[in-house]
């Protein structure tokens, strides 16, 4: 039991992994909680709907462009809305709201088009998953931490070898003195958005075949990213990794001791506990953090 | 007639949700997501009081601003020490485990069935049973809720808010105990939107949680943004604005579930807008972090 529970947790978390990294990586250039991440996930995931099951186009190619082109809507909401706010010198309040605008007029234009009943992208039946350790574990399971173990292992290197991964953290640490070093922030920005909205488009993919689609289905788990990047410190990925594993984990725990209904709310309850011990996060650098 | 009452009604209650909004997010500056929890809290307070105790609507409504203001406590306690960001976060996630609750604890709230049958409101021996009478006791607790706003805004008190919303340390270095003030504007404001879940659950007689969410306080702070935080006619405004333009849109002959999502998307549009070009709202004279 405690075995299946842990790997119940680590899939739960690798999936709040994606999209806490995203989050994280955002809100180190910008400053900002990307709320409207939860767009990012959902038009991926109807996008790939709409062009596999709609359409009938091969899945590798509807996987493909879901995610491009909900990178592209991303992307296209930082051009249009978080950049004419940043160059206003907004707050990350201002921000925040816009961003829950976003996320208003998507869920609801995504519901519009495609309506509110819940759709289903797997094609295959539910299937019992293979034995391991004493526990079960189905296919989709193995990919999802497959992918996200990659993923998250990539993202770590690149920010550390790249010359790119050195903007960004150049730009987490002050983006200021960046932009006068000859780092274009904005350039950064944009990448930013188009790194993390690509991972959270995995994310919608992977939602999606284990849960199906309805218009909401990103807002929570942005919550629970949210939750994992505030845990972990939001400026620091490896921060988010083990907060969303710790999320993931403890959700599953808390839903054998309580009962699966509570466990959002669990989720909740930790990210308020945390910040009420540890407000900076668990393995934040930060020195300039006010608070 | 009744529709127009109706209407009326449901600006009513959300003007009375705005301005105690806007003591705290556009006074104070501090931009709360939970304020449907305490919205909700004096529904299901006043719900559960009428239909297990009888208890008359006057006391009910004391009652649902007192539990709500008290456990507002419980919501400030940890989120007033943490900086903008995290406060409405920590909002945010008090907003859905009250939800939760709301939502799970059958035995006490009856869990996404709610509470129905609730008794409509007898003022001295006579039923309220009308819209058009309804409506009237609307008015007078909105009178009275802007009253107490109104009084507090223009107070020393609602000074020394807008000073912690300009500059909290230099506030605190004029020698102003900022948590205090913070805490005191967050548990009337707690207090007030309890008021107008009291009037809702009375209404609508049957209540569930599907009222008390999280897009319902990001409506009540939609309402505050464009009509303007921060001022005094503002929120009345903005729920009026809200509340109306949709209506607008029956006229135009959409489906009536085309028409729930384009409603949705306009109030997204609108703030999106305000937030870009206008941020003292309509008619706001504190412009949202500018």
């Amino acid at each position: 039991m405690i075995t299946q529970l842990v790997l119940n947790g680590l899939v739960a978390g690798a999936t709040i992994a994606l999209v806490s990294l995203g989050l994280s990586l955002i809100f180190s250039v910008t400053r900002m909680f990307h709320l409207a991440h939860a767009i990012t996930i959902t038009v991926t995931a109807y996008l790939a709907f709409l062009l596999i099951s709609t359409l009938g186009l091969p899945t590798i190619i509807g996987l493909f462009i879901g995610v491009a082109g909900a990178s592209a809507v991303a992307v296209g909401i930082d051009l249009f809305i978080y950049r004419p706010l940043r160059r206003l010198r907004a707050s990350s309040h201002v921000l925040l709201i816009a961003s829950l605008g976003v996320v208003i007029v998507g869920q609801n234009c995504v519901s519009l088009v495609f309506g509110d009943e819940t759709k289903a992208l797997r094609s295959t039946d539910v299937a019992v998953g293979h034995l391991f350790l004493g526990a079960r574990i189905t296919n989709l399971q193995i990919l999802t931490l497959v992918l996200a173990g990659s993923i998250c292992a990539s993202v770590i290197v690149v920010l550390k070898r790249t010359a790119l991964g050195q903007s960004f953290r150049a730009m987490s640490s002050d983006p200021e003195l960046a932009e006068i070093v000859g780092i274009r922030n904005e350039r950064v920005i944009f990448a930013a958005f188009l790194l993390a909205s690509a991972i959270a488009g995995v994310a919608g993919l992977l939602l999606a075949y284990d849960f199906d689609l309805n218009p909401t289905m990103g807002f929570n788990p942005v919550l629970l990213g949210l939750t994992a990047t505030v845990i972990g410190g939001p400026q620091s990925l490896r921060g988010s990794l083990l907060g969303a594993l710790l999320v993931g984990i403890s959700q599953n725990f808390a839903g054998w001791v309580l009962s699966t209904q509570w466990q959002d709310a669990i989720a909740f309850v930790i990210l308020i506990m945390f910040l009420i011990v540890k407000p900076k996060g668990l393995l934040s650098r930060a020195k300039k953090v006010v608070i | 007639m009744d529709y127009l009452f109706n209407l009326l009604i449901i600006v009513g209650i959300y003007s009375i949700l705005a301005v105690s909004l806007d003591l705290l997010a556009g006074h104070a500056g501090l931009l709360s997501v939970a304020h449907a929890a305490f919205y909700g809290l004096g529904a299901y307070t006043s719900a559960l009081l009428a239909v297990q105790l009888g208890t008359p609507f006057p006391f009910s409504l004391v009652a649902g601003i007192l539990v709500a203001g008290l456990l507002s406590f419980v919501v400030s306690f940890p989120s007033l020490r943490l900086h903008d960001d995290y406060f409405v976060i920590v909002t945010f996630g008090f907003q859905m485990i009250f939800f939760s609750i709301l939502n799970n604890w059958m035995s006490l709230t009856g869990g996404p069935l709610g509470i129905g049958n609730i008794p409509p409101i007898a003022l001295f021996g006579f039923p309220i049973r009308s819209s058009g009478s309804f409506f009237v006791l609307v008015c007078v607790v909105a009178c009275l809720v802007y009253a107490v706003v109104f009084l507090l805004t223009d107070s020393p008190f609602g000074r020394v808010l807008r000073a912690i919303r300009e500059d909290e340390h230099l506030t605190r270095s004029l020698g102003k105990n900022t948590l205090r003030f913070k805490v005191t504007a967050f548990a009337i404001s707690a207090g007030l939107a309890a008021s107008a879940g009291t009037l809702y659950a009375h209404y609508m007689t049957v209540i569930d949680p599907t009222s008390f969410t999280v897009m319902e306080s990001i409506l009540v702070i939609s309402m505050v943004i464009i009509g303007g935080a921060g001022s005094r006619w503002g929120p009345l405004i903005g729920a009026i604005v809200l509340v109306m333009l949709p209506e607008i849109l029956r006229f135009i002959g959409m489906t009536s579930s085309v028409e729930a999502n384009v409603r949705q998307i306009i109030y997204g549009c609108l703030l999106i807008g305000m937030v870009l070009f206008r941020p003292h709202g309509i008619a706001g004279k504190y412009g949202f972090g500018r």
